[in-house]
């Protein structure tokens, strides 16, 4: 085997699941294959109760004048939604993801922090649980996922709501911050000694500068929700103005970490979709060097455009109009990115599975989520817009159409890798076909009820305002068909888990280090590595006629 | 005075100023033998200097223009030493002294960039002390008296110290050699860390302009403002997001650029090191 260059392994064996005895196992394994899979099923958890909570809202609003729940559980519901799925559904889907298969893709054994991996995962899982025992001790969060201070200060939210808010997300953010420091660290050390950082795979490239945005961010969020339980607990004035504090001051801080975090959910997403769209297309991956540098280019101005979610708070146009120039400049990064993967699909010979059905749609409905991110960029549509339900379909657009497409389309490509089993195809489009028309019958209308003026987070609405009750429905049924798409995956799974193992090492012949070794991997990922020349070592030593240009 | 009457009156703009553009361009031309873009790059450079310091751009600090001060600021520091950068002709880079020079000061970055971000921060709050004493105003928070000490120095030198500084701190980056350069991800990461300082300035100087909103009831205060009627506020604001947005983008769009060419894999030097890192192993 000399074409392989040996891999180091620690003497020591970590606990794993294969190597270890007991329930215990569970909890004290650091493998970030075994990691990974337990934030997967932790996202898969949480989506579901995240979903519930959306068809309990749909319910509420499919009729005018409805009371099926009441004002103050329908506040509770609507802020565990969105709190449920963007940070227990989304991001630990993500950071699952990343966990899994960032070190066999750049062909290490293990994450560079394995222990550091584990506590991110526990911290991730304990706060998420925490968040949801509000239910029984006197009301969840019911302040928007936004948790706008004054109304989540004591005088207005007198429950422990808020504060099991608080501190659920501060465990969370601690998870996440881990795993940031993680992913980057890996990417530096543990790279297979000939891949240099320009060679990444771009789902690994993503994950890295994702690291970055993840350390960047969460801190200023967990800063912003440690003065918020200052103020709750020990009667400070953070963002009290009563009594000299700034409400604005909140906003800052949510929204200086709520557009980065917007592209934390983006990016892996991203990168997923740069993986799959060329292996289903049967071409290398156009413009990946811009595919590559867009990315950096989105981390840095991330950080400059978060005033965009504060335009009615009362900035001065001088503010507004350089924000409003930012928000369409980072716009042209992503841009860059779709025209790269419609350019890598042209021409090649797409096989049209369901994870490559997936990302078409995830082009499809992410471009109108940018689209509609850039009309609330112009100041004066904005005024108009906020905090209507245009601003709804738009985050729909981009978390549900963007990000959730995305982790469909990595689930159906990477469970070979994982668990060994093919997911059924068939099944599959049932589940596609049902969630992608429910999605655009849900949220697409939401963009004209926004313009009538529907407000988000209204309770309910009146029987006498035209179309509203119309369009209302239609999208609640979009909800049931999207809630059928959800129960055919989960079939999917469930089935699927009880076939044997026979997935092929690299069954769609795609040309990344992941699938060098067994579908799924030994405790060990790799015992030997194959050379690394370019970004498709796998093609290389298939094709050593017609190597891509080596780069190292 | 309307703006564009302001702005068309011949007595605003700097005859000196053009002549002296003219001949250092012409003999740039004449002296060196250099190649399109580099003459593109310096006569860009001289343009902008011209605005920034000979144009009735310029004579609007007078009314006590923070942003305009500002606008100065990151044409002489941030823009013009780039492009002077580039158009250095070769035939200066054949002494050996200058090029010792050129190849060994990548060692010292840290305090290269130590020395932009002092010049940007300093020479922002000293500007807006000299702005201060020449209009009586209180300028981003500092109240200079006219006998102040900062009216000491003369303004020609302070900008001639700013596109000094800014030359200083991108040749880590923008080095005519490419051995002076840093690997192209330290370049990024040079920049970037510069992009959080200049958006720290640009931030807090937009969120302190509040302090300048008590100053706004008093109306002489506006009149100063002629021909561009901004409130003390909006000016200071306007002088914040300029430093903040369009200069960070500058410095994103420079890493961009870097990153573009290494991901070719453009870098003899970086496959040296892994092809050492791997028989080591
Ligand atoms: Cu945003």
């Amino acid at each position: 085997m000399s074409l392989f260059i040996d891999i180091p392994e620690d003497d020591d064996q970590l606990p794993a699941l294969n190597t270890g005895r007991g329930k215990l196992i569970w909890i004290s394994s650091v493998d970030h294959k075994q990691l990974g899979i337990m934030y997967l099923w932790l996202a898969l958890f949480f989506f579901l109760i995240g979903g519930i909570e959306a068809m309990i809202i749909r319910a509420q609003l499919a009729s005018a004048d409805n009371d099926l729940i009441s004002p103050e559980l329908y506040n509770q519901i609507f802020t565990m939604h969105g709190t449920t799925m963007i940070f227990l559904a989304l991001m630990p889907a993500l950071i699952g993801l990343a966990t899994y298969l960032l070190p066999l893709m750049i062909g290490a054994n293990e994450m560079a922090f394995p222990r550091l991996n584990a506590f991110s995962f526990w911290m991730t899982c304990m706060g998420g649980f925490l968040m949801y025992f509000s239910f029984f001790s006197g009301g969840a969060p019911d302040a928007g996922w936004f948790n706008y201070a004054p109304l989540s200060e004591n005088n207005y939210s007198s429950t422990a709501g808020v504060d099991y808010y608080l501190v659920g997300l501060i465990l969370t953010g601690m998870g996440s911050i881990g795993a940031g420091l993680n992913f980057v660290t890996t990417v530096l050390t543990l790279r297979s000694p000939q891949m240099k950082l320009n060679m990444l795979p771009l789902f690994a490239w993503m994950i890295f500068i994702n690291g970055f945005l993840l350390l960047a961010a969460f801190p200023l969020l967990n800063a912003g929700l440690f003065m918020m339980l200052i103020d709750r607990q020990f009667d400070a004035h953070f963002f009290i103005p009563s009594t000299g504090g700034s409400a604005i001051l909140w906003q800052h801080f949510f929204w200086a970490f709520g557009h980065p975090e917007v592209y934390i959910l983006a990016l892996p997403a991203f990168g997923i979709i740069s993986e799959v769209i060329p292996v289903f297309s049967r071409k290398p991956i156009f413009g990946y060097k811009f595919i590559a540098a867009s990315t950096v280019a989105i981390a840095l101005l991330a950080f400059g455009v978060w005033i965009h979610h504060m335009f009615a708070a009362g900035m001065s146009n001088t503010v507004n109009g350089f924000f409003a120039a930012s928000s369409m400049l980072i716009g042209i990064p992503t841009g860059i990115k779709v025209i790269n993967w419609i350019g890598t699909m042209y021409k090649g010979s797409i096989r049209m599975t369901v994870s490559m059905m997936f990302t078409m749609a995830f082009l499809i409905d992410f471009t109108i989520g940018g689209l509609s991110g850039a009309s609330f960029a112009i100041v004066p549509i904005d005024w108009q817009l906020t905090d209507t339900y245009y601003v709804v379909a738009h985050i729909h657009y981009v978390f549900l159409g963007g990000t959730a497409f995305g982790i469909f389309a990595g689930i159906f490509y990477w469970f070979p890798k994982i668990s060994g089993r093919h997911l059924s195809e068939k099944l599959g489009k049932w589940h596609l076909w049902l969630f992608v028309l429910g999605f655009n019958m849900t949220f697409l209308l939401q963009h004209v009820l926004g313009i009538l003026g529907m407000p988000r987070r209204v309770y309910t609405y009146p029987v006498d305002l035209s179309y509203w009750e119309v369009l209302n429905l239609i999208s609640s049924l979009g909800a049931i068909f999207m809630f059928a798409g959800i129960a055919a995956f989960l079939w999917n799974i469930y089935v699927t888990l009880k076939k044997p193992r026979q997935a092929d090492d690299n069954p769609w012949e795609a040309w990344t280090l992941e699938w060098a070794t067994t579908s799924p991997p030994q405790l060990q990922n790799f015992t030997s590595l194959p050379p690394v020349h370019s970004r498709r070592p796998l093609w290389d030593l298939k094709h050593p006629d017609n190597p891509d240009k080596k780069l190292n | 005075m309307s703006f564009t009457g302001y702005f068309f009156n011949i007595d605003n703009w700097s005859v000196p100023g053009f002549l002296a553009v003219m001949v250092l361009f012409v003999s740039y031309l004449i002296f060196f033998d250099t190649r399109k873009l580099q003459k593109l790059a310096f006569g860009l450079s001289l343009i902008l200097i011209y605005l920034a310091l000979g144009s009735p751009l310029a004579k609007l600090t007078s009314f006590g223009l923070h942003s305009i001060v500002m606008l100065q600021h990151i044409i002489l520091l941030m823009i013009t030493p780039i492009l002077l950068l580039k158009a250095l002709p070769n035939s200066l880079l054949q002494s050996s002294w200058l090029v010792s020079v050129l190849n060994k000061v990548k060692n010292t970055y840290l305090l290269l960039w130590l020395l932009g971000a002092v010049a940007m921060w300093g020479g922002h709050f000293f500007s807006a002390a000299l702005l201060s004493a020449k209009t009586g105003t209180a300028i981003c928070g500092i109240n200079a008296t006219a006998g102040s000490w900062v009216t000491a120095m003369p303004s020609g030198l302070s900008f001639a110290l700013l596109v000094i500084a800014g030359l200083l701190f991108y040749l880590p980056v923008f080095n005519p050699l490419d051995s002076g350069r840093l690997a192209p991800l330290k370049r990024v990461v040079y920049l970037f860390t510069a992009c959080v300082s200049c958006s720290t300035l640009g931030l807090y100087v937009v969120f302190s302009a509040n302090s300048a909103a008590a100053v706004e009831a008093i109306p002489i205060f506006n009149t100063l403002r002629n021909p561009l009627p901004m409130s003390l506020r909006n000016d200071q604001e306007l002088a914040g997001m300029l430093m903040w947005v369009p200069g960070c983008i500058l410095y994103v769009m420079e890493s961009v650029n870097i990153l573009l060419k290494w991901y070719d894999g453009e870098t003899a030097e970086e496959s040296t090191v892994a092809a050492v890192k791997i028989s080591k192993d």
